[in-house]
C-alpha cells in the first residue's frame, strides 16, 4: 500500500473513531445500502460483543429472510493447531477492523486475516514462550486499540492465560513499550494481601479511551484469588486503578463479609467480559459467585460484590451503582456474560437500559443511569440450610418480567423419561436428597441443583435488535447433583464438595424432560416472550422419532438489521438463521465442527459477511480448527 | 483448595474410567521387565517433551538400533522390522490416558515436581505385560495432589470459565 494512501486512510479512520466515541453508544440504527466499511465502524465488528455496549447487533441488512437460504461459504480458514488430547476448542469471537479480521486460534495464536478473503496477514505464536505443562486454555477474543495521539500506533491486545499480549495490529510484532516487552503479567502484583494466586484472562479486556479494563478467571475453591477488576494504561501497561470486588476494610460493602472472610474468600470475578457506556464513561461488569462456591458458613453476609451487575467509572474504577442477583451464593450462580447496553422502547418512552442474563435463566433489566429495575424485582423467601454454620440469605431476587428462560423448579414430573434406568436413578437421588425450587440448599445428603452450574444462560449473552425492541437469548436446561462432606482432619476449612456431577443419563442426555435448549425473543415493551423455540437437536433421538429436544448451547447469537438472527452454539454443530420476527428457522448449515462461540457480522466493500469459529472440542465433540465465513 | 471429587461428566463415564487392572493386547509383545533389566530408564524410550501432554512412544528406529542384531529372528522383532521398513508407527495401545478435558503434563509432573513414573503407572519395570494398575480418575489425581500439597483447584487441570 502506498504510504500517502495509508496515511489518508488512517486519518479518516481516526476521525471516524473519535466521532464514534463522541456520540456514545446509543442504539445502533440500520444504515441502508452498502458503504465503504473502512469509514463506518458500525458496519464492521470492532469489539467483543460487536460494539462497546455488547449489543451484538449489526446494522447490515443485505442478508434477509428472503435470501438467507442463498448464503454460501465465502472462505474458510484453517488454524492448523487443533488438538484432540487435551481437546482444544475455540471460544473466540473474531473482530473486524479496517477490513482486517483478528482472531485467536485453537492454541491461542493471534492472527490477522484479510476479512474479505481469509488470507493470512500475520501470525503471532506464543507457544514457544509458554511454560511447559499447561496451555493457556481459551480466550473469547482480542481487543483493538488505536492510539488517538498516533495514527500509526494500532494495537491488538490478546489474552493468553495469565498474560495479556500487546501486538502491533499491522504486523503482529509485540509492542515492547507495553508492560514487559509487550506482555503484561496479570498475576504480578495482583494483591499484596493475597499472594500465590492465579488469575487468567478468558475474555478480552474492554477499552475506554486509553484504559484497558480487565477482569479474569480465578479459582473456585478455598483460598482462590479475589476477582479484582483493574484498569491498565493501554500505552504502557501500568496499573491505573483497581476495584476490589471483595472490598477491603474501609471500602463500601466490606461489612457484607463476616469476620475476616474478606481475607480468605475469593471468586466474585468478572470472567464473561464487560461493556462500556462511552457517553457516560462507565464500564458495566458482571461478577461471579464467591468462593468457596458451595459453602458460605465462613463468609457470612450477602457478600458484595459477588453476582452483581456493577456500574463503575471507567477512568477511575469508582462504583456508581450495583445490583446483586444472588445473595450469599452457594450455587455457583455467576453472572456469566457481558451486560448488554440497550435502548428500550415502552409505549412512547425510550430509555437506556442494561440487560443482564444469568445462569439461573432469570433476565434482569435495569435503567442504566440508576440501576433501578425496569420491571419489578421481588425479594422472595427461600429455604434455610441445615448444614452446620451455613446461614443462607433469607430472600433472593426474582424479576417479575421477563419470565425465566428455563424451568426454575424441578419436580418428579420433570424427571426425564427417555430411559427408565436414568429416570429411576434420578428419582432415587431425589428421594435420598434434596430437590425442588431454585435456591434449594446444597446439602450433605446431596441436592439436585436446577438450574445447573452451566445454566440457564452462559457467556454467549444476548443479542439486541433496536428496531424490533427485542432481546434474543439462547438458554439451556441443565442439572447437577451437589453434595457436601466434612473435610478431612487437619484442613483449615470445614466442608468439601464431594459431588458435583452433571446429572445426565447413560447416553449423556440431561436427566430432565426435554426441551434442553431454547432460543427466545423477549419483547422489551411488554417484558414477555415474543417467541420461543427449541434450539438444536440430536440426530440419534430424531431417528427414534422423538420430538425435537434442543441441546446445550455454548456461545451465543447476533442480531442483524436484515431481520435475521444467527447462532451456532448447539451441540449438533449446526449454524442457524432465525427470523427475528417469528422465530422460524430460515436456514441451517452443518459446520465442520461445532461453533462454540458467537458469530461476527461485518461488511467489506459493500458485501456482508458472517463468520463463525468452529472449534468443537466440548462435550466429547471433535475439535475443529476452522473459521468459516458466509456471504451471499 | 477445592475438593471436587466427581467430575463434570456423567457418573457412568467415571465408573468406566476408574476400572483398574484393564488389560490390553499390544500389536507386538513387549516386556518392560526385560528392557528395564538392561538399565534402560522410562524416559529413554518415552521421551517427555514440552508441553508433555503425552509421554510418547519410541521411534521404531530406536528399537531397531538394538534389534537389528538382537533377537532379529524372533517373529515379534520381524513384525517390528516390517513397521520400520514401511516407515509406519507401531500402533501401540495406550494403557494410561486421562480424559480429553484434562490438561495434564508429563513435563510438569516429572521434571518440575519430580514425580516418579511409578507413582502414576505402577511398577512397570517389573511387568512383562502392562495392565492398568493405577487409576487415572479425578479422585486419584486429587489424592496425589493433596499428598504432595499441590493445588486442587478446578482451574489447575480444567478450563472452567
Amino acid at each position: 500500500m502506498e504510504s500517502s494512501k495509508a496515511s489518508r486512510r488512517q486519518f479518516l479512520q481516526t476521525t471516524v473513531a473519535l466521532a464514534a466515541g463522541a456520540v456514545g453508544n446509543a442504539a445502533p440504527q440500520s444504515i441502508p445500502g452498502p458503504r465503504n466499511a473502512a469509514i463506518d465502524p458500525a458496519r464492521e465488528w470492532r469489539n467483543y460483543g460487536g460494539d462497546a455496549g455488547a449489543t451484538r447487533y449489526s446494522p447490515l441488512d443485505q442478508v434477509k429472510p428472503s435470501n438467507v437460504k442463498q448464503l454460501k461459504v465465502a472462505w474458510a480458514h484453517h488454524t492448523e493447531d487443533a488438538m484432540e488430547r487435551p481437546a482444544t476448542t475455540i471460544e473466540g469471537e473474531p473482530i473486524v477492523v479496517n477490513g482486517v479480521m483478528y482472531i485467536q486460534t485453537a492454541q491461542l495464536q493471534a492472527r490477522a486475516l484479510n476479512a474479505a478473503t481469509g488470507k493470512p496477514l500475520w501470525n503471532f505464536d506464543p507457544r514457544d514462550s509458554r511454560k511447559g505443562g499447561r496451555a493457556a486454555g481459551f480466550s473469547r477474543g482480542v481487543t483493538y486499540w488505536q492510539n488517538p495521539g498516533d495514527a500509526k500506533d494500532q494495537r491488538i491486545f490478546a489474552p493468553e492465560g495469565a498474560l495479556l499480549r500487546c501486538l502491533n495490529a499491522a504486523t503482529g510484532e509485540p509492542k515492547p513499550e507495553f508492560a514487559q516487552e509487550g506482555s503484561l503479567d496479570l498475576v504480578r502484583g495482583y494483591d499484596p494481601d493475597r499472594t500465590d494466586q492465579w488469575v487468567r484472562l478468558t475474555s478480552p479486556p474492554s477499552l475506554y479511551r486509553d484504559i484497558l479494563i480487565c477482569g479474569g478467571e480465578v479459582g473456585e475453591g478455598q483460598n482462590a484469588a479475589p476477582g479484582h477488576i483493574r484498569g491498565f494504561d493501554a500505552k504502557t501497561g501500568k496499573l491505573r486503578w483497581i476495584f476490589h470486588t471483595i472490598p477491603k476494610p474501609g471500602e463500601f460493602g466490606h461489612d457484607t463479609w463476616g469476620g475476616d472472610s474478606w481475607k480468605t474468600a475469593g471468586g466474585t470475578n468478572n470472567w464473561g467480559g464487560m461493556s462500556i457506556d462511552l457517553k457516560r464513561g462507565w464500564v458495566f461488569a458482571s461478577t461471579g459467585a464467591p468462593s468457596f462456591n458451595y459453602y458460605g458458613g465462613d463468609r457470612k453476609g450477602v457478600n458484595l460484590f459477588a453476582d452483581c451487575v456493577l456500574a463503575l467509572k471507567a477512568d477511575t474504577g469508582e462504583r456508581v451503582w450495583h445490583f446483586q442477583t444472588t445473595h450469599h451464593d452457594t450455587w455457583d450462580y455467576d453472572l456469566p456474560c457481558q451486560p448488554s447496553l440497550i435502548v428500550i422502547r415502552q409505549g412512547r418512552r425510550q430509555f437506556e437500559a442494561v440487560a443482564q442474563m444469568s445462569k439461573m435463566g432469570l433476565v434482569f433489566l435495569f435503567h442504566r443511569d440508576t440501576g433501578k429495575p425496569v420491571f419489578p424485582i421481588e425479594e422472595r423467601p427461600v429455604p434455610a440450610s441445615d448444614v452446620p454454620g451455613e446461614e443462607l440469605w433469607k430472600t433472593q431476587p426474582f424479576p417479575l418480567k421477563p419470565p425465566p428462560l428455563n424451568r426454575i423448579d424441578f419436580t418428579e414430573a420433570d424427571v426425564g423419561d427417555l430411559s427408565p434406568e436414568a429416570r429411576a436413578r434420578v428419582l432415587a437421588i431425589m428421594h435420598s436428597g434434596r430437590y425442588g425450587k431454585i435456591y434449594t440448599p446444597i446439602s450433605m445428603e446431596g441436592t439436585i441443583v436446577h438450574p445447573g452450574f452451566r445454566g440457564g444462560c452462559l457467556w454467549g449473552g444476548a443479542s439486541f435488535d433496536p428496531k424490533l425492541n427485542r432481546l434474543f437469548v439462547n438458554s439451556d436446561e441443565s442439572l447437577n447433583v451437589a453434595k457436601l462432606s466434612k473435610s478431612a482432619p487437619g484442613r483449615d476449612y470445614p466442608y468439601d464438595l464431594t459431588e458435583r456431577a452433571r446429572l445426565i443419563d447413560k447416553d449423556g442426555y440431561p436427566a430432565i424432560k426435554p426441551p434442553w435448549g431454547y432460543m427466545t425473543a423477549i419483547d422489551l415493551d411488554s417484558g414477555s416472550f415474543a417467541w420461543r423455540v427449541v434450539n438444536g437437536e440430536y440426530a440419534a433421538l430424531k431417528a427414534k422419532g422423538i420430538p425435537k429436544t434442543g441441546t446445550y448451547s455454548t456461545g451465543g447469537s447476533v442480531a442483524t438489521a436484515g431481520g435475521v438472527v444467527f447462532i451456532a452454539s448447539t451441540y449438533d454443530a449446526k449454524f442457524r438463521a432465525f427470523d427475528s420476527k417469528s422465530g422460524e428457522i430460515l436456514w441451517e448449515y452443518e459446520l465442520p465442527a461445532a461453533g462454540y462461540t458467537n458469530p461476527c457480522v461485518y461488511e467489506v466493500d459493500g458485501r456482508q459477511f458472517i463468520t463463525i469459529a468452529c472449534g468443537g472440542g466440548k462435550g466429547f465433540s471433535k475439535p475443529g480448527d476452522q473459521f468459516v465465513t458466509f456471504s451471499l | 483448595m477445592m475438593r471436587v471429587r466427581t467430575l463434570l461428566v456423567g457418573l457412568g463415564l467415571l465408573m468406566a474410567l476408574s476400572a483398574a487392572q484393564e488389560s490390553t493386547t499390544q500389536p507386538i509383545p513387549f516386556s518392560h521387565k526385560t528392557h528395564a533389566a538392561t538399565g534402560a530408564k522410562c524416559v529413554d524410550c518415552h521421551a517427555i517433551n514440552k508441553p508433555g501432554f503425552t509421554a510418547g512412544f519410541p521411534p521404531e528406529a530406536a528399537c531397531m538400533g538394538c534389534h537389528l542384531t538382537i533377537k532379529k529372528d524372533s517373529p515379534a522383532i520381524q513384525k517390528l522390522a516390517e513397521y520400520y521398513k514401511k516407515k509406519q508407527p507401531v500402533p501401540w495401545v495406550v494403557v494410561y490416558q486421562v480424559p480429553d478435558f484434562v490438561w495434564f503434563s508429563h513435563d510438569l509432573h516429572y521434571r518440575e515436581a519430580h514425580i516418579q513414573c511409578e507413582e502414576c503407572h505402577g511398577p512397570v519395570a517389573q511387568r512383562d505385560v502392562i495392565t492398568k494398575e493405577k487409576p487415572t480418575t479425578m479422585n486419584a489425581c486429587v489424592a496425589c495432589h493433596e499428598q504432595h500439597k499441590a493445588s486442587t483447584d478446578c482451574g489447575v487441570c480444567h478450563d472452567i470459565h
